[in-house]
């Protein structure tokens, strides 16, 4: 079994143990930002796999998330589904939809720069972030409030430890077939296309359908966990479409070191559970510095933390061998 | 003409005026230097800032707009010679770098500044009666310093030797430099530049809007937009890109809300680029 695989079996199976730890604090404000954390989480993989995995610079990944968020909220509050199974498929099928237009415009037919495609992410987030804040439909400025919880065979789920759970789950699922597509000889493919487009198209790789499908893909992770914010959370506002969740999730990424897989999410983890405490403890330094962390990271370490540990092993290899 | 119809084509020309203005400085660093500065709309935060401290200190937002250039454009050289330079090769690491950058700097205003928004004059307040409409004269002087700065521009980088060295170095640096000029100072200056027009926008708009922190970061993707509509790689392009998004949006925002015409716009602009990569003054490759 490869490392990446391992490792994923290993979180899968240590969160459900090291929880208990959790719920023994008693702090339901805790339990809700563990939750939160998987809940970006599932984002943050689908930014890693488009972006990380296959080279498509996706700048605006808010937009889905918050796309599915609106879509599920507004079925449980206005049309009273609030079965979470339903929920999750109609943000499933939103983010099919969504995710299918936006890549077929992208990527089907010549080529477009790397650069085209993040501005053009960037400007569809920030285009939907506009539409939800003036639109009335949608609650405009306000977004949705009050959406209830969610139903499992009728039952409320309204305990913070069973949302925490379900978050979870629904993150190590999409964790596990994001390796499983990656250790794939589909994964090979993949990243041929993120290495040299031209080179996997001259080898016979269809380069745009590889691309159109993991932007889906990724479209779809972002859609469910926007879904899951909007129902955990009870809200849905236009903030959560636009240009800040969206460059947040890119700077998780690149801090944590595109292309590694797990450094993205331990950046997630650190960067959102120390968020809270250092806004307390340093409120007008805080952002400035996550900002000048971003600088020096893209100056002195371009390719994340996570190289750090690459450069330490590959001294040691190196020693061994010496 | 009723007065109606005349204060609807003003506010299209005085809305085309203004991103004009805007992307002028965006024009030099993206559209001529290809170096996607996320930063952008940050510079001229800091030029509005400018303006908004001189009227503070020396009760002149006037002379605000006269340091605006030069302590933005300061900034910029500052800036080039320690960051930016290090990502010539890597546009990518240079979108990522400049949105840093951006971001540092919009949060430092955001500690900065005590209220939400804070208001600043204009230098000339009054308007004038024009067939019934009443201009306000300020957007009529943004107007004229727009249609001056871009014709000086366009003359200083096509008629000037200062221009053909710009030109030359952005086109071909090894040669330029093996004619013995620096292209390092050429880089830093002509980056400079570019934040120095911003800087200057920013001052002269600010008294149309309020100062707050997100005052560029707003105008950012329009103004990305209109570079990229207009085609990389000449100045005249992003400032045709800008006429070409402003005007239709300023017609459009007359008879819908002017949020829905923004939407409508940006959106056409973004479909008309995926079939015009180059931009409209693209030619047949």
């Amino acid at each position: 079994m490869k490392r990446r695989m391992r490792i994923g079996i290993a979180v899968v199976c240590a969160v459900p143990i090291l929880s208990p730890l959790l719920f023994l604090s008693g702090n339901d404000y805790l339990i809700q930002a563990a939750t939160r954390i998987f809940i970006y989480g599932i984002l943050v993989l689908s930014v890693e796999m488009c972006w990380g995995q296959t080279g498509i610079f996706t700048f605006g990944q808010a937009a889905f998330f918050g796309f599915g968020g609106y879509f599920a909220g507004y079925m449980a509050k206005n049309e009273n589904i609030t079965d979470l199974g339903v929920l999750l498929l109609i943000a499933l099928v939103a983010g099919v939809i969504a995710g299918t237009l936006i890549a077929l415009f992208l990527f089907s037919g010549k080529r477009v720069g790397e650069l085209y495609v993040a501005l053009v992410t960037l400007a569809i987030s920030y285009v939907c972030e506009k539409l939800a804040n003036s639109w009335t439909f949608v609650g405009s400025g306000n977004g949705i409030p009050g959406i209830p919880f969610p139903t499992i065979f009728g039952k409320e789920i309204s305990s913070s430890i069973a949302l925490f759970f379900i978050a979870f789950g629904l993150f190590a699922v999409s964790m596990i077939i994001c390796i499983l597509i990656i250790d794939s000889q589909f994964g090979l493919a993949i990243n041929a296309v993120r290495d040299d487009e031209e080179r996997a198209e001259f080898f016979g790789y269809n380069r745009s359908l590889i691309q159109i499908i993991i932007f889906i893909f990724s479209a779809v992770l972002a859609s469910i966990a926007g879904a899951l914010f909007s129902l955990s959370e009870g809200f849905i506002s236009p903030s959560s479409l636009g240009l800040t969740l969206s460059t947040s999730t890119v700077l998780w990424v690149v801090l944590g070191g595109k292309g590694t897989f797990y450094g993205p999410m331990i950046a997630l983890a650190i960067l959102e559970s120390v968020d809270v405490e250092m806004q307390r403890a340093l409120p007008s330094l805080w952002r400035i510095l996550v900002g000048l962390m971003l600088l020096l990271t893209m100056i002195f370490l371009p390719k994340g933390l996570m190289s750090l540990g690459e450069k330490s092993r590959n001294k040691r290899e190196q020693k061994k061998t010496t | 003409m009723s007065p109606s119809v005349i204060r609807g084509i003003f506010d299209v020309f005085s809305l085309t005026s203004i991103l004009v203005l805007l992307v002028l400085g965006m024009a030099i660093i993206v559209g001529m230097m290809k170096v996607f500065n996320m930063c952008q709309g940050e510079f001229v935060l800091l030029g509005a800032g400018t303006a908004y401290l001189s009227y503070q200190y020396f009760g002149s937002v006037l002379l605000g707009i006269l340091l605006a250039p030069v302590v933005v454009g300061f900034f910029g050289l500052v800036l080039e010679r320690t960051v930016i330079h290090r990502f010539y090769a890597n546009p990518q690491g240079a979108l990522l770098a400049t949105f840093a950058i951006g971001l540092v700097i919009r949060e430092t205003v955001q500690t900065r500044m005590a209220a939400q928004s804070s208001l600043v004059p204009a230098p000339i307040s009054s308007s004038v009666n024009i067939g019934g409409a009443v201009l306000p004269i300020w957007r009529i002087v943004i107007m004229i310093v727009t249609l001056v700065l871009a014709l000086t521009i366009a003359l200083v980088l096509l008629k000037t030797s200062v221009g053909l060295k710009i030109r030359a170095t952005l086109d071909n640096p090894e040669l330029v430099a093996s004619s013995g000029i620096s292209t390092k100072w050429m880089y830093a200056w002509t980056y400079a530049l570019g934040a120095a027009l911003a800087g200057f926008a920013g001052a002269m708009i600010v008294p149309l809007q309020t100062l707050y922190p997100n005052l560029g970061y707003e105008n950012l993707i329009p103004m990305f937009i209109a570079v990229m509509v207009g085609g990389l790689g000449q100045f005249a392009g992003p400032i045709a890109g800008a006429a070409l998004i402003a005007i239709p949006g300023g017609v459009l925002s007359q008879f819908i809300n002017p949020v829905s015409s923004q939407i409508l716009v940006l959106c056409f602009a973004i479909v008309f680029m995926r079939f015009r990569p180059m931009g409209i003054f693209q030619r047949g490759r």
